[in-house]
């Protein structure tokens, strides 16, 4: 077969538009010869990527993004990005972007065993629309999911959400923050009653000691790991210590590395409070003031199997109850499982007690994704809480959000089934009418029970329960654990999967339908941070073909649907503002879409601890940290003089838990084994998780040539004692086999990141080594979320 | 035969733009993503600092790529090997000098009148933002298609 050379086809032109306009490939480096500063239009945005939320400058011209520079006046990255960042001017423009709608087809009719052919919006929307209208008829409203994302823009959960619940009166809505943050805000609802940190990055400025309890910030926080490396550098006495089970490179600045097993950082935890206790290192006047104590449900189980059910049963206790229960966590037993030994407990122990030392502890996946993550959570900041170190410059507990808009999409809007915007729950008749008074909807109209959390939708797509699934701005079909079953389960007859996204994917693979879609500065934006900072950022150019916002396309559908009114507003009130590059939504309406359900979704939280400030603020700024109140952003929740919802003389006011006084929850929580553990047939742990070159599925990062070359492939990484015990060395390749799946792929003893003995980890960015195959889909069954960081693999040579 | 899905879009793509004017519904598509069928091994080149030639900037004001081995040096916290090269530029061998760290990179100490530049301690973690490059072929690139 003749080869046909692609440079035949580039050269062209830079900007090559092939047959029907499908292929784009733009190297801006060879097209611009100017001066950037002088020949550019600057204009700021978040970077799309990590939770950091770093404000980035873009620079365009003639409608391409032509560099970008860390923005100077930002406070949060100080005129710096990582890697990825100043790969943005590339990620749009991968030669093989979806520019145009694409259905299976056959002879010219949708088949699911079809090829993916082009076609237009109009037949892509009737089509779907067509498959929504059978669902319903047929399973009722639940049938029909959207799995979304923390890399969604605020208003796109919002009208998600709206549509969802207040249209579609379905609560099948969940996103990928649900394998990401759910334990996280699982813990800070049952411990404050309140989601997302009380803290800024203001406080790592005010630290003595930082504790990494399981978070590869070197690698994964970039921007906030050097914030703390400067902390370090500018303080002798400032110390980092990293608690982790792989050696990785956020060692590199540590006092001390301290490797324990998997799971076990619920002995540790408890074993601190045990030693604090003993040592009466604990502040009992924040204790009798500003906390009480609370005993759950044990031996919760791991919600392996479908339709599972958990109900916590919480029963009062005290702090004696509390001495008692963490007394059996003895530095020797704590040892036995975690293997951390006592004079390390000791050094932590010290860290959280004395009073002259102000801590911050980090945490991220390690954590979270935890078949205990919700406990976890809990006994961290029960650490924070006995101590009263909380709530102060530079004491505090700091649950590290992983992408740029979990917190400001997915916790504040509540894209997921059981929430409402601003904490709110549609299990909480209240609640309902809140937001039907806001939506204009009759009441009664949200339904009151959730449907499906993220691993039980898959579930139900795979029985059948659910028929169509519409997947944006997440790729569920690498991304999920467990894989082999899911991607299977979509395959089957009868079920319609819907994929928006930017290029071809995983998830694309086994879409029915594909929509060609807008992203980043393509779109006028938001996002929310881990510091609670919301970033507006406007269109800059347009987007290839006739890829569509994830905006235009939900309300295109809402539309379609008989839904329309839910997303009519006036254009005298919100006009289109003069010299403003408008949006594809904006266009079609007609008004101000993006200005309008913002207005209308901040009246979720004002006065209610999430006040937003008006649309026009947000592009003045970079960024706000809310609740934003008369014009002032809050750096440090909860603590008097900081926070405003704080009443007088209080000094620190939980105010999240207004049923219980006021008072943060101390909870006795046990260790618990995780549910696959290694033995003789599959003898290693399996770790995964990222690397710095690479965001998630590696969709963006795999095609930015600077960032494929500076990691092309996911490789077995596993201590050099281990590969030399199974005979094997840096190249060999090997199969990595789990009770579920395999992957095959090369080893690499030691290397950048070094498990412990007798674990084997694996990052998942990489197509060719789709390690979710391998994984287990349990979870913590307050939270609902993945553990991806524990299961039980052998490795053989092949 | 081979070939990575570009290949198989390209070939289309050919076809129905030498054969046809082609209506909507002939471009067919397989997706299939990034995806080769061969894992790969991450390797890079051994070459010592005064042995290799920079490499192109991505564009102005991209962080310059590692084009030396990076695998013995150091950054701790007491200890950055980069800077012993970087912070004033050493000439390592003969035409071969340590690119000096920009002026963005740099605070300047002043002890009486004496000026001292200090690295930045948001720029100390020199690996987050200049990556080293492995010895592969970009297969995305123009005329970098690997198909056999
Ligand atoms: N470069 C890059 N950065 C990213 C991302 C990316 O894709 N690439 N993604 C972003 C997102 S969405 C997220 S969620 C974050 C993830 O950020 P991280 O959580 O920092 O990274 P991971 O690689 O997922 O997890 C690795 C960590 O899990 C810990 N771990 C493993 N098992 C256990 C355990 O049993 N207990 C505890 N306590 N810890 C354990 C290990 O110690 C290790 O430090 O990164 C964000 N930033
Ligand atoms: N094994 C393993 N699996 C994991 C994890 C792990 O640690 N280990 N971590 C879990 C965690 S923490 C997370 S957050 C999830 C993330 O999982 P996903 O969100 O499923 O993965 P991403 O690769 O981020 O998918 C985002 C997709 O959106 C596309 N995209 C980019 N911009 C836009 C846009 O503007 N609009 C649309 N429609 N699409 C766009 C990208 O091309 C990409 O395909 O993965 C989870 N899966
Ligand atoms: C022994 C001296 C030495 C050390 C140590 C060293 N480098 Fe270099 N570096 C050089 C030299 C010399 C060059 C120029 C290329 C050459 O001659 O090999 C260079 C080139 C570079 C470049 C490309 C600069 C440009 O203008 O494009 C970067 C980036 C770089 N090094 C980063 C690093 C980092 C990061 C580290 C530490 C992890 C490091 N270097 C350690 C000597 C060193
Ligand atoms: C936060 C990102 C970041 C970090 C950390 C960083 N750099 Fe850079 N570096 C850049 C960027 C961006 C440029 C190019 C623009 C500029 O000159 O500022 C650059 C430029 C350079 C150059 C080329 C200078 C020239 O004249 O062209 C060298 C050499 C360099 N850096 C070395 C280092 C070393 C050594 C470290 C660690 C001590 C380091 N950098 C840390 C972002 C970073
Ligand atoms: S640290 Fe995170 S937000 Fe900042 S540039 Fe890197 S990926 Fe983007
Ligand atoms: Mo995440």
């Amino acid at each position: 077969m003749k080869k046909v050379s692609r440079r035949d086809f580039i050269r062209q032109g830079s900007i090559a538009v092939l047959a029907t306009g499908s292929v784009i490939y733009f190297n801006p480096f060879e097209v611009f010869a100017g001066d950037p500063e002088k020949d550019l239009v600057w204009d700021k945005a978040p970077c799309r990527f990590c939770g950091t939320g770093c404000s980035v400058m873009v620079g365009t011209k003639d409608g391409k993004i032509i560099a970008v520079k860390g923005d100077p006046q930002s406070s949060v990255n100080q005129g710096t990005l990582c890697v990825k960042g100043y790969s943005l001017p590339f990620i749009q423009y991968g030669m093989d972007r979806l520019t145009r709608p694409l259905i299976r087809m056959k002879n010219g009719q949708y088949d699911k065993r079809g090829h993916l052919t082009e076609t237009s919006w109009d037949n892509a929307m009737d089509l779907i629309v067509t498959k929504v209208k059978q669902a319903i008829k047929e399973k009722g409203p639940d049938s029909v999911a959207m799995f979304g994302s923390g890399q969604w823009t605020i208003w796109e959960g919002y009208a998600a959400s709206k549509l969802w619940k207040g249209g579609l009166r379905s609560n099948s809505l969940e996103v990928n923050a649900r394998h990401c943050m759910a334990s996280a805000v699982a813990g800070f609802m049952t411990t404050f009653g309140m989601d997302e940190p009380m803290g800024t990055y203001e406080d790592f400025k005010q630290a003595d000691a930082f504790v990494l309890w399981g978070a590869n910030m070197a690698e994964m926080h970039p921007i906030l790991f050097s914030k703390v490396t400067d902390r370090l550098l500018s303080n002798k006495k400032a110390r980092l210590i990293n608690l982790t089970t792989i050696s990785n490179p956020s060692s590199e600045m540590a006092e001390r590395e301290i490797i324990f097993k998997p799971q076990s950082d619920l002995a540790i935890a408890n074993g601190i409070a045990n030693l604090l206790i003993k040592k009466a290192w604990i502040n009992k006047e924040f204790l009798g003031k500003h906390v009480l104590f609370k005993r759950g449900k044990e031996n919760i189980g791991y919600g392996l199997k479908d339709n599972f059910k958990f109900k916590e049963e919480a029963k009062p206790a005290d702090f004696d109850a509390y001495k008692e229960y963490v007394s059996s966590y003895t530095p020797e037993y704590v040892e036995k499982i975690s293997g951390v030994s006592p004079s390390d407990l000791d050094i932590l122990t010290k860290i959280y007690g004395a009073p002259d030392i102000k801590v911050i502890s980090f945490w991220t996946m390690g954590m979270n994704q935890h078949t205990r993550g919700t406990w976890i959570n809990n006994l961290i900041y029960n650490l924070h809480l006995i101590t009263g170190k909380i709530s102060e410059p530079g004491n505090q507990p700091y649950s590290l959000t992983g992408q740029p808009s979990a917190c400001g999409t997915c916790r504040e809007v509540g894209t997921f089934t059981h929430r409402l915007p601003a904490d709110m729950v549609v299990t909480n008749p209240e609640h309902r009418a809140k937001a039907e008074k806001i939506w204009k909807l009759p009441s009664g109209t949200i339904p009151a029970k959730p449907t499906y959390h993220a691993i039980e939708m898959l579930r139900a797509l795979d029985r059948g329960d659910v028929r169509v699934l519409w997947s944006t701005t997440a790729n569920p079909f690498q991304s999920y654990p467990n894989l082999n079953r899911y991607r299977n389960g979509a395959l089957k007859d009868g079920r319609f999967i819907i994929v928006s996204d930017v290029y071809p994917t995983r998830s694309t693979e086994v879409a029915d339908v594909i929509l060609p879609t807008a992203m980043w500065v393509e779109k006028e934006g938001a996002f929310g941070n881990a510091e609670r900072r919301t970033h507006f950022w406007k269109k800059m150019i347009d987007a290839p073909g006739e890829s569509k916002s994830d905006l235009w396309q939900i309300i295109e559908f809402a539309k379609r649907m008989g839904h329309g009114r839910l997303f009519s507003y006036s254009a005298s009130d919100y006009p289109i503002p003069a010299g403003h590059k408008e949006s594809d939504t904006s266009t079609t309406a007609g008004f101000y879409m993006e200005k309008a359900l913002w207005e209308e979704y901040r009246q979720f939280g004002l006065g209610y601890g999430h006040d937003l400030a008006p649309f026009e603020v947000y592009h003045k700024t970079r960024g706000l940290r809310w609740p934003v109140v008369n014009g002032k952003e809050t750096l440090i929740r909860y603590k008097e003089g900081y926070d405003p919802y704080v009443e007088k003389g209080k000094g620190f006011q939980f105010y999240g838990n207004k049923k219980q006084g006021d008072k943060a929850t101390v909870w006795l929580r046990p260790y618990e084994a995780p549910p696959e553990i290694p033995d003789a047939e599959y003898p290693f742990w399996l770790c995964t998780g990222r690397v710095l070159e690479h965001w998630h599925s590696g969709t963006m990062t795999r095609r930015v040539k600077s960032l494929f070359k500076a990691y092309p492939h996911a490789t077995g990484n596993l201590h050099p004692d281990d590969a030399k015990k199974l005979g094997l060395k840096s190249g060999d390749k090997v199969r990595i086999s789990s009770r579920r799946g395999e992957v095959i792929l090369h080893v690499e003893a030691g290397g950048r990141v070094t498990p412990q003995k007798g674990m084997v980890y694996v990052p998942w960015f990489d197509e060719d080594v789709m390690i979710n195959n391998v994984t287990l889909d349990a979870f913590c069954p307050i939270s609902k979320q993945a553990d991806f960081k524990k299961c039980a693999v052998k490795i053989e040579k092949v | 035969m081979r070939c990575s899905f570009l290949f198989t879009l390209f070939f289309v793509l050919f076809f129905s733009a030498i054969c046809s004017n082609s209506a909507l519904s002939e471009n067919v598509f397989q997706f299939t993503g990034l995806v080769t069928g061969k894992p790969g091994m991450n390797i890079y080149p051994a070459s010592l600092p005064g042995e290799t030639i920079t490499l192109e900037r991505p564009y102005k004001g991209a962080p310059p790529q590692v084009p030396h081995d990076v695998t013995a040096f150091i950054i701790k916290r007491d200890e950055n090997n980069c800077l012993d090269c970087h912070l004033e530029g050493m000439e390592v061998e003969k035409g071969h000098i340590a690119t000096k760290v920009p002026a963005s990179h740099l605070l300047n100490e002043y002890k009486g009148k004496d000026k001292k530049e200090k690295i930045a301690g948001i720029r100390y973690n020199c690996l987050q933002c200049h990556v080293p490059q492995a010895e592969e072929e970009f297969p995305f690139d123009p005329g970098g298609l690997v198909c056999d």
